[in-house]
């Protein structure tokens, strides 16, 4: 019979979903997941019912605060009895990029640049070159940057409050590596390094995988991500003055950040994102 | 859209809140029963509308939804129950907007409720709607916007990767929208899609790539073509002097649920000889290196077969583009793999394409090369770059190459020397 380990999680659990798939020592267990951020009521009727659920001997399954959402009872009503449940934080920061407010082109076109500056939204009206465009919006960005301290303390207790009820904890990792190691994409997608961090910890407590497995299994998982980008198919790049206010150690101000088909520099992206550009992927 | 308004400390309304407001940094809370804000206007005589983009505070149990009642002077402008995250439109009186430098408007929300109430929180705050931005666009503009169009002319381009994203520039040129239909026709799969044969059956332009795809298909689509159709033939070069090692290697297996396209689908002889060196990175990569020293082919030779080859294809197509690939092929990153256009071939086409007789009446006064280049800049592809031995990079002196240059592997990004290890070990990869 087959095995299978069941991801319930944001996009994030795709990622440990599809690194696995490519590990050979865990061929023999499938890998399934449910993004939490997407499920409906109809597809734990048709998707996720009894036969897709019989073979699952572990789970994991990303922590969020807050009260219990329908779906998550929903999951939890379906494990086998005897699965072990293994809880892991949703790795996130918002720190990084502290404009991401309202942007009302969003409400029409959702998908364009879905990940919000609302400085460059304020901007989308004016009749400037590009070089004016930019010093202005470079401007009113370091006029109103906000107090990133205080923006890190926020991202450390929400890190914190989702270690609390995980089994997983990352919140420590995350504070020692942010600014010497780029973890994240965006606010919400993450580099390869986190992923390693995740899989690191959940093969050797995954009780089904057993510790021999799992260290071949973490092994093959590291070589598999060295020169994996992550979910790099959307970089927002970090302005340069949040660099410099939270030490960014990683940061490189020449460097072009990935956005589908395109490669672009902090500048590049800024512009594109004024103007709503189109891009090809 | 006239204006982009932007609730929170960073966006730029905070200081036309009133009272009833908790602004937080990336947008505002109404709080209490009623909020005032003075929105600012352009001061001309058009008539203006607000779109606001409010997310209401529900608790399914307690508070399933928000009313928003938007008064001016008195006079209601708009009347909403909200039950999640909308956009909210408020026509705005002319005789109220015109001439005048902002609009003072008064928001009703009676369903507020305290956090602590419904939950375990320390919020105490009476809150009812979260606006995050909102946006004011002129109303003769947004009856422009949808208003019926005329019907724009129907192109095709056919073809495989190249003619695929041909087709994506061309939908994406602000010059040809609402002017020109693009679609794309794969010449390797049967035309049965039915929105795909009715663009064929309705085309007024239609580029065809030379040498890719199945000739029945090809056949097929000339047939069902319009005969007022102007059809025009585009080469589609590809490059092997840059990479003057590929040849199959017996390990290219597909693997359709990890690798369709095989692990390392650009076969290398050299490293494909050297597979079964069980020895130290280092060691592998000076084996390799001396081989391919002594391996080396006419790479001259082989440039001038890939420029013959570009002007054969020239010769059959309506479109030429040889004689360009030659005189700049130190300069342009032309290719990207052998078969893989960069940025710069995909430039070249598009322009080619431009200059088809049957586009130009569809182009307006405007320049569209702006367009272009903006649309192209900083494209590299989403899929893959075939790394280039250092040793062929600097007997062509290429101008865009360099010696830490790191190319993208689907999802991966490597050096030269990783990406011929891995493969010289067929390494597995994650997309």
């Amino acid at each position: 019979m087959t095995r299978s380990i069941l991801i319930y999680a944001n996009c994030q659990g795709e990622e440990l979903q599809r690194t696995c798939r490519y590990v050979q020592s865990l061929a023999g267990f499938t890998f399934k997941w449910v993004p939490l951020h997407l499920v409906t009521a109809r597809d734990w009727e048709t998707a996720y019912g009894p036969d897709f659920m019989a073979d699952v001997v572990a789970v994991w399954e990303q922590a969020e605060t807050g009260p219990v959402s329908e779906n998550r009872t929903e999951l939890h009503s379906r494990i086998p009895s005897g699965s072990q449940v293994l809880r892991f934080p949703p790795l996130s920061a918002l720190c990084l990029w502290p404009f991401s407010g309202g942007d009302p082109r969003l409400a029409a076109d959702p998908m364009r640049y879905p990940w919000t500056d609302s400085v460059a939204a304020v901007l989308a009206t004016e009749d400037l070159p590009d070089d004016a465009l930019f010093e202005r919006y470079m401007h009113m960005t370091t006029e109103r940057m906000p107090d990133l301290n205080r923006r890190l303390r926020l991202d450390v207790t929400r890190w914190t409050a989702a270690d609390a009820i995980a089994d997983i904890k990352a919140a420590d990792w995350v504070t020692q590596n942010l600014t010497t190691v780029r973890l994240f994409h965006t606010s919400g997608h993450l580099t390869a390094a986190p992923i390693r961090f995740l899989l690191r910890q959940l093969l050797p407590r995954t009780e089904a995988i057993g510790p021999k497995l799992a260290a071949i299994g973490v092994q093959e998982a590291e070589r598999l991500l060295r020169h994996h980008q992550g979910q790099d198919f959307e970089c927002v790049p970090i302005h340069p003055l949040v660099a410099e206010r939270m030490q960014l150690r990683f940061f490189d101000p020449d460097a072009r950040h990935r956005w589908h088909g395109h490669e672009w520099t902090f500048r590049q992206y800024i512009l594109h994102y004024i103007r709503w550009a189109d891009y090809l992927d | 859209m006239q204006a982009a308004y932007v609730f929170g400390n960073v966006g730029n309304l905070t200081d036309r809140l009133g009272s009833g407001w908790s602004v937080e940094d990336e947008y505002a809370w109404t709080i209490g029963a009623e909020s005032e804000i003075r929105l600012p206007l352009p001061g001309d005589d058009a008539a203006y509308a607000v779109r606001f983009t409010i997310h209401p505070l529900i608790y399914p149990d307690l508070r399933p939804t928000q009313r928003l009642t938007v008064l001016t002077a008195g006079e209601a402008l708009a009347d909403v129950v909200l039950t999640g995250r909308c956009v909210v439109e408020v026509p705005l009186p002319p005789a109220l907007t015109r001439g005048r430098p902002d609009i003072a408007l008064t928001l009703l929300h009676p369903d507020g409720i305290r956090p602590c109430d419904a939950r375990p929180v320390g919020d105490s705050r009476l809150l009812s709607l979260c606006f995050h931005a909102a946006s004011l666009v002129r109303l003769d503009q947004a009856a422009a916007d949808s208003a019926p169009q005329a019907g724009p002319v129907q192109a095709i381009v056919a073809g495989h990767y190249t003619a695929l994203q041909l087709a994506r520039i061309l939908q994406r040129l602000p010059a040809l929208r609402d002017r020109l239909a693009v679609s794309y026709v794969d010449l390797d799969q049967t035309l049965q899609d039915p929105a795909t044969l009715r663009a064929v059956e309705q085309a007024g332009i239609c580029w065809i790539l030379a040498g890719v795809g199945r000739d029945d298909v090809r056949a097929d689509l000339r047939a069902r073509l319009p005969a007022s159709c102007s059809v025009v033939t585009v080469p589609t070069p590809q490059c092997n002097a840059l990479w003057p090692f590929q040849a199959p290697d017996p390990r290219l297996i597909r693997d359709p649920l990890l690798y369709p396209q095989g692990r390392y689908p650009y076969g290398d002889r050299v490293a494909a000889g050297m597979a079964q060196f069980n020895i130290t990175d280092d060691v592998v990569m000076m084996i390799y290196d001396s081989l391919v020293e002594k391996e080396m082919p006419d790479l001259d030779a082989a440039l001038q077969a890939d420029i013959d080859a570009w002007r054969a294809q020239d010769a059959v197509c309506d479109i030429q583009i040889a004689a360009r690939l030659a005189e700049q092929f130190r300069a342009e990153r032309w290719f990207v793999a052998p078969n893989v256009p960069g940025a710069a071939l995909l430039r070249a086409l598009a322009v080619r394409l431009l200059e088809s007789p049957a586009l130009r009446p569809l182009l307006g006064p405007q320049p569209v090369l702006p367009d272009l280049d903006r649309l192209l800049e900083g494209y590299v592809g989403r899929r893959e770059e075939l790394p280039i031995h250092p040793r062929v990079a600097r007997h062509f002196r290429l101008g865009w190459w360099r010696d830490d240059m790191t190319y993208r592997w689907h999802n991966n990004r490597y050096g030269f020397r990783d990406y011929v290890i891995d493969y010289i070990r067929w390494t597995p990869w994650r997309p």
